[in-house]
């Protein structure tokens, strides 16, 4: 998947250890694994990317026309605990390259206690709901599964909204044509790279409301509202305020219809941003619109198009903060090929270009080294042409089969 | 149907490995926004056993035998197929029934049947007809979870054990037959049998042929 690793930090060795001391351990315990076969789940998925960039390319990877190559494994786990009650984790590990230059990253992604109502009802009643709590998906976007490339049907993601893993506890469900989650969590959906990094941890409401009028077609709204900024900004800050009187407030829309080999996934959000010595709020919106279509039981043809005001805040030191908006727009189009039920290849093409937002602006003439200024300038006709393959294994159902 | 004159029956129990007998966690990373609570009920029925399809390797004088009845289903019901396996007669149409207030997807990328029925709500059916030999995995597009197998035989003369891991085959004419045990996570086990006329044989079955203690019921 094209998108996680622009956030990648710098290799930690730390991270990658803890990785393949889980690994080592699956494969080390891989006989006592299959008699517990029934209370523990490893599934993973393989990624294999190599994307071509011209130079204007608005992805995070633009290598300058250098061939990019990413291999990505995402690893989960669940163990059943006792009936309804699992714990789960998710962990990431990547290697990207371009231009002789290597880079490995890995993370936990997700790791959580999860509480399920489906043992208590089931087979009874349509009404479902579990709890979750620790490092969860985050409520907010709908977006997450396109993480797992076996769920996008491209190979680059919505850049609607960047919402990390966050800590914390959520509830969620479904009765009837409702569904509904409802969360504490400790971080804001913030793109670091447009936005002040490391957010500080403070616990923000996040929720979620859907309709289903009909199968297949889905209507939901999502709301979030908290601090963005952290302590370490509170000397930039105004006289008197503190970097939690500075809130983010999200609005999101949900649109999703399917029928028949046809998919449409939609979301729209609203987001308002209070700015250190701004009077008012410096507001995006931002939508993605996504289509696929199978026409055979092996191939699929997807786009997405996706229209993006990014927010550009941030803390210039002894001038005001700066609060402008950069607005990206980006098709993609891709055809998928399954080789069979967990292997798949796809080819994409991304087109992307930014609308002109700064005049003749301190922030535009490259006096801080910004080098997202002048979007029209620096990105005038981006793209991308990428080749992912990716395999989904499901360690169990192979431990579970008598050789 | 009893025993005729010219046909014989075998029945017996299957056994099998405790490998065999697990059966995996039900989990998904990301649940989706309806997910429904898995089936119970006798169809459903956490005994692996009645997964293990028995059935006679074909003859010119069993392969003859024509097949009736109504056409098999398998349902889509709290995002499961039931059943989990489906042995049928070549040339068999199988309907696959949406009992859950979700979409499902249900498609095969076998070389023995390839197929995919799009998406389709509560109440509606889709049909296939398999018109080859072989093992057909199902599976659903939108629960990577969901996942079930049609076994297309071609004859008749099968079987699938009940809880208790009894299976019987009537009105098999008189001959002998290889008899297999087919598990999807095993090597199919044969073995030689001798039906009689007019008598019933019995033959345990044990899956896989190991020297392991097999699964106690």
């Amino acid at each position: 998947m094209m998108n996680p690793p622009r956030h990648s930090k710098d290799p930690t060795i730390a991270s990658r250890r803890r990785l393949i001391w889980v690994l080592a351990l699956l494969c080390g315990m891989g006989n006592s694994l299959a008699m517990a076969g029934e209370q523990v789940l490893v599934e993973g998925i393989l990624d294999a990317e190599v994307h071509k960039f011209n130079e204007y390319s608005f992805s995070p990877f633009s290598s300058d026309g250098d061939i990019f190559t990413l291999g990505q494994l995402q690893l989960w786990s669940a163990w059943q605990i006792s009936p309804g009650f699992q714990a789960y984790a998710l962990g990431e590990l990547a290697t990207v390259e371009s231009g002789g230059n290597r880079k490995t990253d890995s993370q936990i992604q997700q790791a959580a206690l999860r509480y399920s109502s489906n043992s208590s009802n089931a087979g009874n009643s349509s009404a479902f709901y579990f709890i979750e709590a620790g490092k969860i998906r985050p409520p907010i976007a709908s977006t997450s599964e396109r993480r797992l490339s076996t769920q996008n049907p491209l190979i680059g993601q919505p850049n609607l909204l960047y919402a990390p893993y966050p800590l914390g506890i959520q509830l969620a469900g479904s009765s009837g044509w409702l569904d509904y989650r409802a969360a504490l969590v400790d971080l804001p959906p913030i793109d670091p790279e447009y936005l002040p990094s490391d957010p500080g941890s403070t616990l923000r409401p996040d929720v979620g409301l859907g309709l289903t009028p009909l199968t297949g077609l889905r209507l939901g709204l999502a709301y979030t509202k908290g601090p963005y900024l952290n302590k370490d900004l509170n000397v930039d800050l105004p006289p008197g305020s503190d970097w939690k009187d500075f809130d983010q407030r999200i609005w999101g829309f949900e649109f999703q219809f399917s029928r028949g080999y046809a998919e449409l996934n939609s979301e729209l959000i609203f987001a308002q941003y209070d700015v250190p010595f701004q009077s008012g709020s410096t507001d995006v919106m931002g939508y993605f619109l996504e289509f696929k279509y199978t026409f055979t039981p092996r191939f699929y043809c997807a786009f997405r198009l996706e229209r993006n005001e990014i927010p550009l805040v941030r803390d210039m030191g002894d001038v005001p903060w700066l609060a402008q908006k950069l607005t990206v727009h980006d098709v993609e189009i891709g055809l998928g090929y399954r080789f069979s039920p967990d292997t798949q290849l796809k080819l994409a093409f991304r087109h992307d270009y930014g609308d002109e937002v700064y005049g003749d602006g301190a922030y535009g003439d490259g006096a801080y080294g910004n080098e997202y200024a002048g979007a029209v300038e620096l990105y005038p006709l981006g793209y991308s042409l990428s080749l992912q393959l990716s395999h989904h294994f499901d360690l169990m159902s192979w431990l579970l089969t008598e050789r | 149907m009893g025993l005729t004159t010219t046909t014989g029956t075998i029945h017996g129990e299957v056994l099998i490995s405790h490998k065999l007998a697990a059966q995996r966690m039900r989990f998904r990373l990301y649940p989706g926004f309806k997910p429904l609570p898995p089936p119970t009920g006798p169809e459903n029925t956490d005994d692996e056993r009645t997964n293990v399809v028995i059935y006679l390797k074909s003859t010119p004088a069993i392969t003859a035998v024509q097949a009736g009845g109504e056409a098999p289903q398998m349902k889509q019901v709290g995002e499961t197929f039931v059943p989990h396996v489906l042995p049928i007669v070549q040339g068999t149409t199988v309907d696959f029934p949406n009992q859950d207030p979700i979409f499902h997807n249900v498609f095969s990328l076998s070389g023995t049947k390839s197929f995919d029925l799009g998406r389709y709500p509560k109440g509606d059916s889709r049909s296939v007809t398999f018109e080859q030999t072989g093992i057909v995995p199902v599976f659903c597009h939108l629960h990577s979870n969901m996942s079930a197998i049609v076994l297309v035989l071609d004859n008749p003369f099968f079987s699938m054990p009940d809880v208790e891991g009894q299976y019987r085959i009537e009105n098999i004419p008189a001959g002998t037959y290889t008899i297999v045990g087919w598990h999807e996570r095993s090597e199919p086990v044969e073995q030689q049998v001798e039906v009689l006329a007019g008598q019933a044989v019995e033959l345990n079955i044990v899956i896989p042929i190991t020297d392991d203690e097999p699964s106690a019921p």
